[in-house]
């Protein structure tokens, strides 16, 4: 041990001990200062750029001498604006942060949930924001609002202006005979002034969660005064359809109102009675009556009376919803029901529908294109002879057949024979002639197509296409626009003389395409399901 | 064995030894401190920053208020033919109706809240509040040790008899009023002062839409200033001599500094509406606001200096094609006698460049020619044909603006609202 | 050995640089909310309420917020006609439950009110936690939550503002046309009050209440519509004795022995100052005329033609305001007077005396 020489190591030792104490203490109290600094100078880039990428899809939207604002919502130059900014006008001029004016043209219109829907008429590629999900905010949740208030924007570079989610869901009711109703909105304290109106409420992840229209106001003037409502992002998802369609949306209604019935036995204490049914009426139609209780809609439960009015009113008429109701029986006990009706539209002011104005037509074709596009994207032609292996059908027949694919052509055999007659086999032969339909020609492949608006399958908002083929027969084809599928096809089946709603789903990739390994055939008017037919893959 | 057992030792102590220089390198990387305490969330962290912002800007601020002047109600434009000159509302015996502070009574609760009946709706106007202009207590800047202060001329239109200044320390000074930029709002004044602490400006090309930005005002906290939260709204606004924020603007803070999270000073907030008219009150606090960035504090004072001056906008009298898509500024009309007829453009004429920095369209020229004022001298660099010329011009007074008559469509009113039947309300 | 040296020294550095590389990769999109103010609503929103009255009327209000603040369902708010003369004021809870309360207290300085709920005495009900207001400082945020414009209904929540608190301060203010009620310090903010809110909480981003809701005031000083917020602290023993004493008197009179408000007692204060009376022009501002000889203001050297700009922090517009200011000074207290003569500004301080009998 004496030959270990300690003391070098032991005085750097001592010496770094000592000095720690004094270091730590003096940089502690500096670092808060630097950390906290370092912090926000980082945060404030990343919200300074946020704020660059989503102002260059914000449009200032020109009407004569004034206007407001809107957003381009996809990159093939969708816009969204109020209606009250646009009006029934067939052109607008948009002003980008380019500094330069576009031209828009008008498409569809909702004049009661107040909302435009344009298309840039320049073709190129725009840069734009998508819709995202107005429910999955919170209060608290960071939100920019960007516009043109007050016609600020000389330049054409929106105002931005940075506020939080006050509430969500919240229902406002209409002024005069429904108009600008706003069933669905998300309030923020972010600042909104006369000019605001159209443009964009943007949420973090670079999607629009709003459309800016509404303020309450003070005495003093038609200023910010910290409580702005903007329209939901999905509730313009499900008008979406019929404004791309160059339709003038209608708003959902049961022709019933309700009101709250204290009443012990129900959840929260309330009991959501309806009060009046008008006759004839959507609710009188489905079999409701007065004095029933509403439990559900759509599968959510129903708690105030103003989530009664905002469901319903978030949708557009013509929309098939489930209800479920309940009624007292003869035991005095409440029984529960389910139903399904189809939404009257809330009557429009005269003044809104009196423009002889109709969406140019090309635009409409362009969407009907996109959605047939989509779906042909996913249902790729039938393949050549070098597509490996068949699909073999189990139906209603005892008999198992195989459809095989070959030279472009569906071929049906039962065991070896070709099919021939009336058969669901032929049903879904045709059905699968939709493949063909789906060509490279589009909807010229069709004698006629309307784009007849949208559909709610399933908790899905879907397009709605009514066509002619050239063989004159009638189909509707409801497809997902986002995915390409085809959730519902229409069509009349000479195997049941009548006209049959058959549902695609379980859809999974079958020898290099996509297609339903489920269908469900339903009767088209009473709405009752006839018959599965399942799918599986065979090898060969 | 004794030889191992050294050498391990030896071993063992060298490593100790180490261990402190560990440590000192683990104190002074800052970047690995950060992120081992950093639990800290970002609004815990802005609330530390905006604290010693607040510390670095206060210094700097000042109370300012007047005495005495004419006192003046703003008329809204729909009243402007109905009513005569602003004058106190009366009764029917012809005597004014007391006014609040000459109450004889002190508070009366059952009277709290209730509105008044009035005889006309301008009557009524006046019960509303902010309609009776404020003359009350504003806020100021420091720009120079020696005590030139910078505000709005917000109390100016007056001609109040009395300024007076409080600074930071709690001690008040008399104020005389210089010169004033009705361009901007602005108005100097000047306080017999040694050794006053300045604030720290920021580079306005530096400016970016999204930063943080706080509002200063001293008019109504005894002790210390009052601060609101905003972010950079725009840039350029007001014909290009105004950032646009969020954070709410009004009398409370008038003529204060607009700060970034250091605490130094983006610019002064002047109470202009949108086309650089007076404000009323229908703006304060409605989440837009304006301040006008100082980027030369220095020649600010050389050019408002003297009791009596005022600056006036900037007029170069030309139209220019606003859809072009190049490059530069091209000139589609000059107007005759002025300045830049004078100095010699042409129409067809394309502006590349002003006193050198580069002119990327009809917009960039505007917003120059907006921070420039009667009588700046500038250089403009002009591309006629294939020849590039330098045109020096003498900015003259621009005429009075026409009102600009677009309806900007508005939400109707929503049903059940105070003070208002429902339905759509007037453009 | 000193390959080993070396060796150390190198995974010292590493180590040192890891948690740099580290935060370098993690720091990516932008984080939609802050954790801190949504945890803060979650943790205040089920001790707001919603409370509805009588039917308001020009400019007052029937509905409001306010907050639980015991859970045996006490609850504070801001008081108004429009409760306190009706016989059962209806109250929605944060889980949308419809229960009824009646007003047990009221505080006069602040005007705010506590009512309890009534049903089952042993219910029990979420309450607030109570946040120090002491500690606020200007530039700290804060959550106003209420029910502007009565927007929801049951379940559904009541409405949250974000701003910052602006300044701790006193006010000299108008509500309506009476003077604003309360001369203690109020928290001033910029997260927008309006009607509906009034009673609602003022939160910090812990979820504590720091702060409960007034009403829209408006300053003398500026004329434009204030936010303010009583400090919680300034509530705390009006609640406690409440929760202490159920049978206590109705109306709090705890505050009241604050010597600011004691003005019924002492005598008035006595300056000797005559103000030249204005009329010829508007807005006179206050020039001493005269002065009583062996006066409070002589003897501390105020004289002829001086003028008086402020007393103590108020600004002294005119002959008129000079007279109402002076009206809330007692014999006794100290008075500070800030007055112009001929350029230069000088403050004058002193005590004010009893008026001397003629």
């Amino acid at each position: 041990m004496k030959n270990y020489r300690s003391t070098p190591f032991l005085v750097p030792l001592a010496l770094g001990l000592a000095a720690l104490p004094l270091l730590v203490a003096v940089s502690v109290a500096d670092d808060d200062s630097k950390e906290a600094l370092a912090i926000v100078r980082r945060m404030e880039a990343q919200r300074i750029e946020l704020a660059e990428q989503l102002a260059s899809s914000v449009c200032a939207v020109f009407k004569g001498g004034g206007g407001g604002s809107g957003v381009i919502i996809t990159e093939d130059g969708l816009v969204l604006s109020n209606f009250h900014v646009t009006g029934l006008a067939a052109e607008m001029r948009i002003g980008l942060n380019d500094n330069r004016i576009h031209k828009a043209a008008v498409l569809g219109v909702d004049p009661s949930g107040d909302l435009s829907l344009l298309r840039l008429k320049e073709d190129r590629k725009w840069s734009y924001t998508p819709l995202g999900d107005s429910d999955a905010m919170r209060q608290g949740d960071w939100v920019y609002a960007m516009g043109n208030p007050f016609l600020l924007a000389t330049d054409f570079t929106p105002t931005i202006t940075l506020g939080v989610v006050s509430g969500i869901n919240r229902y406002q009711p209409g002024s005069v005979r429904g108009q600008l109703l706003y069933p669905d909105c998300i309030q923020t304290d972010a600042s909104i002034n006369p000019g605001n109106s159209g443009g964009p409420l943007f949420n973090f992840k670079r999607q629009v969660v709003g459309i800016n229209g509404r303020v309450s106001l003070r005495e003093r003037g038609r200023v910010n005064i910290g409580v702005g409502y903007a329209i939901s992002s999905n509730q313009i998802k499900h008008c979406l359809p019929e404004l791309r369609a160059g339709l003038i949306v209608q708003h959902g209604t049961l022709n019933a109102t309700v009101r709250d019935v204290e009443d012990a036995e129900w959840p929260g204490g309330i009991r959501i009675t309806f009060d009046q049914i008008l006759k004839p009426g959507c609710a009188f139609d489905a079999g409701i009556r007065l004095g029933d209780a509403l439990v559900a809609f759509q599968g959510e439960a129903i708690a105030e009376t103003n989530d009664f009015s905002r469901y319903i009113a978030v949708l557009p008429k013509g929309r098939r919803v489930h209800l479920r109701v309940a009624r007292l029986d003869n035991d005095n006990k409440w029984v529960e029901r389910d139903l399904l009706a189809t939404l009257d539209g809330i009557q429009l002011v005269k003044k809104s529908v009196s423009s002889k104005r109709k969406a140019p037509q090309a635009y409409i074709d362009y969407e009907i294109d996109r959605t047939f596009g989509a779906a042909r994207k996913l249902l790729q032609p039938i393949a050549t002879e070098t597509r490996k292996g068949a699909i073999q059908v189990r139906g209603r027949d005892p008999k198992p057949w195989t459809e095989r694919y070959a030279d472009g052509k569906v071929t049906v055999l039962f065991g070896d024979k070709e099919l021939s007659g009336e058969t669901v086999a032929d049903v879904l032969k045709r059905a699968n002639a939709w493949n063909d339909a789906l060509s490279e020609k589009g909807r010229k492949q069709f004698k006629k197509v309307h784009f007849a608006g949208g559909a709610l399958l399933e908790g899905l908002t879907v397009d709605r296409m009514e066509v002619t083929t050239q063989a004159d027969q009638e189909r509707t084809y409801f497809i997902d626009l986002e995915t390409g599928r085809i959730v519902r096809l229409d069509l009349y089946a000479d195997a049941w003389a009548k006209p049959v709603s058959l549902y695609f789903s379980d859809w999974r990739n079958a020898g290099g395409l996509q297609r339903p390994y489920t269908v469900r055939v339903y009767d088209a008017e009473k709405e009752t399901l006839m018959q599965t037919i399942r799918y599986e893959a065979i090898t060969k | 064995m004794t030889l191992g057992v050294t050498l391990g030792m030896k071993r063992v102590a060298r490593f100790l030894s180490l261990l402190p220089l560990v440590g000192l390198l683990w104190i002074a990387a800052p970047e690995s401190r950060a992120d081992e305490t950093s639990g800290m969330d970002e609004l815990e962290a802005l609330q530390l920053v905006v604290r010693n912002a607040i510390k670095t800007i206060e210094p700097s601020v000042v109370r300012i208020m007047t005495v005495g002047g004419v006192r003046k109600v703003i008329v809204p434009d729909e009243f402007k033919d109905k009513t005569a000159a602003p004058e106190r509302p009366r009764d029917d015996d012809g005597d004014a109706r007391p006014e609040d502070d000459d109450e004889d009574e002190g508070g009366d609760e059952s009277r709290e809240g209730r509105t008044p009946r009035f005889k006309n709706e301008f009557q009524k106007l006046l019960a509303i509040p902010g309609f009776k202009k404020s003359e009350g207590p504003t806020t100021g800047l420091i720009i120079s040790e020696d005590g030139y202060i910078i505000t709005s001329a917000w109390n100016f239109d007056s001609d109040p008899q009395v300024t007076v200044v409080t600074t930071s320390d709690g001690r008040a000074h008399a104020a005389q009023l210089l010169g004033i930029d009705r361009a901007a709002g602005l108005a100097l004044l000047k306080i017999d002062a040694r050794d006053l602490p300045l604030p720290r400006f920021i580079d306005p090309n530096k400016v970016k839409e999204g930063a943080w930005s706080f509002a200063i005002g001293k008019a109504l906290p005894k002790r210390g200033v009052e601060i609101k939260y905003g972010v950079i709204s725009a840039k350029n606004r007001i014909g290009g001599i105004a950032l646009q924020t969020d954070a709410a603007c009004s009398p409370s803070n008038y003529g204060g500094p607009l700060i970034d999270i250091e605490g130094r000073v983006y610019g002064l907030i002047v109470p202009l509406g949108a086309r650089g008219e007076a404000t009323n009150p229908n703006w304060y606090d409605c989440g837009i606001g304006f301040a006008v960035p100082l980027p030369d504090p220095e020649a600010l004072i050389e050019k408002l200096g003297k009791e009596g001056k005022q600056l006036l906008p900037a007029f170069l009298g030309v139209q220019m094609d606003q859809d072009r898509a190049e490059a530069g500024a091209k000139i589609t009309t000059v107007l005759a006698d002025n300045a830049a007829a004078k100095a010699g453009m042409l129409k067809g004429d394309i502006v590349v460049a002003i006193n050198g920095a580069p002119v990327k369209n009809a917009f960039t020229l505007r917003f120059a020619i907006g921070r420039s004022r009667a009588g700046d001298k500038a250089v403009l660099t002009v591309k006629r044909k294939d020849k590039t010329l330098d045109l020096k011009v003498t900015f003259g007074k621009r005429p009075k603006p026409q009102a600009r008559k677009g309806k900007i469509p508005l939400p109707a009113r929503m049903p059940g609202q105070p003070g208002k039947k429902p339905g759509r309300g007037r453009k | 050995m000193t390959r080993l040296r070396t060796l150390l020294l190198l995974a010292l550095v590493v180590t040192a640089g890891l948690p740099a590389i580290a935060r370098r990769a993690t720091a990516g999109g932008l984080p939609m909310r802050s954790k801190k103010v949504d945890k803060a609503v979650e943790t205040v929103q089920p001790s707001v309420v919603k409370i509805f009255g009588a039917k308001g009327f020009r400019g007052i209000y029937g509905y409001m917020t306010g907050v639980i603040v015991h859970e045996s369902g006490l609850i504070i708010t801001r008081g108004s006609v429009t409760i306190e003369e009706t016989d059962a004021i209806k109250v929605h809870l944060h889980d949308g439950r419809r229960v009824t309360a009646e007003i047990v207290r009221e505080d006069r300085r602040t005007k705010m009110v506590l009512m309890r709920i009534l049903g089952s005495t042993k219910a029990k009900y979420p309450a607030a936690k109570l946040g120090d207001s002491s500690k606020i400082e200007a530039g700290q945020f804060v959550m106003l939550v209420g029910n502007a414009y009565k927007v929801a209904r049951g379940r559904e929540r009541c409405a949250v503002n974000f701003g910052m608190v602006s300044a701790v301060a006193k006010l000299d203010a108008r509500l309506g046309l009476a003077d604003f009620h309360y001369s203690g310090n109020v928290l001033l903010h910029d997260a927008m009050n309006n009607p509906g809110v009034y009673g609602g909480p003022l939160v910090n981003l812990d979820g504590e209440v720091i702060g409960i809701s007034g009403r829209l005031i408006e300053s003398r000083d500026t004329n434009h519509q204030v936010h303010y917020a009583i400090p919680i602290n300034v509530l705390k023993p009006f609640i406690d004795d409440t929760v202490k004493r159920p049978g206590a008197p109705r109306v709090y009179a705890g505050n009241l022995a604050d010597k600011t408000d004691d003005t019924a007692a002492a005598d008035p204060g006595y300056h000797g100052i005559r103000i030249l009376k204005g009329g010829v022009i508007r807005a006179t501002p206050a020039y001493v005329d005269r002065i009583a000889p062996d006066s409070p203001a002589a003897r501390a050297g105020i004289r002829p033609d001086d003028l008086v700009i402020r007393i103590d922090e108020s600004r002294v517009k005119s002959w008129k305001s000079f007279r109402r200011i002076m009206r809330g000074y007692r014999a006794g207290e100290t008075v500070k007077f800030t007055i112009k003569r001929g350029d230069k500004v000088k403050l004058i301080v002193f005590k004010l005396e009893k008026e001397p009998r003629q």
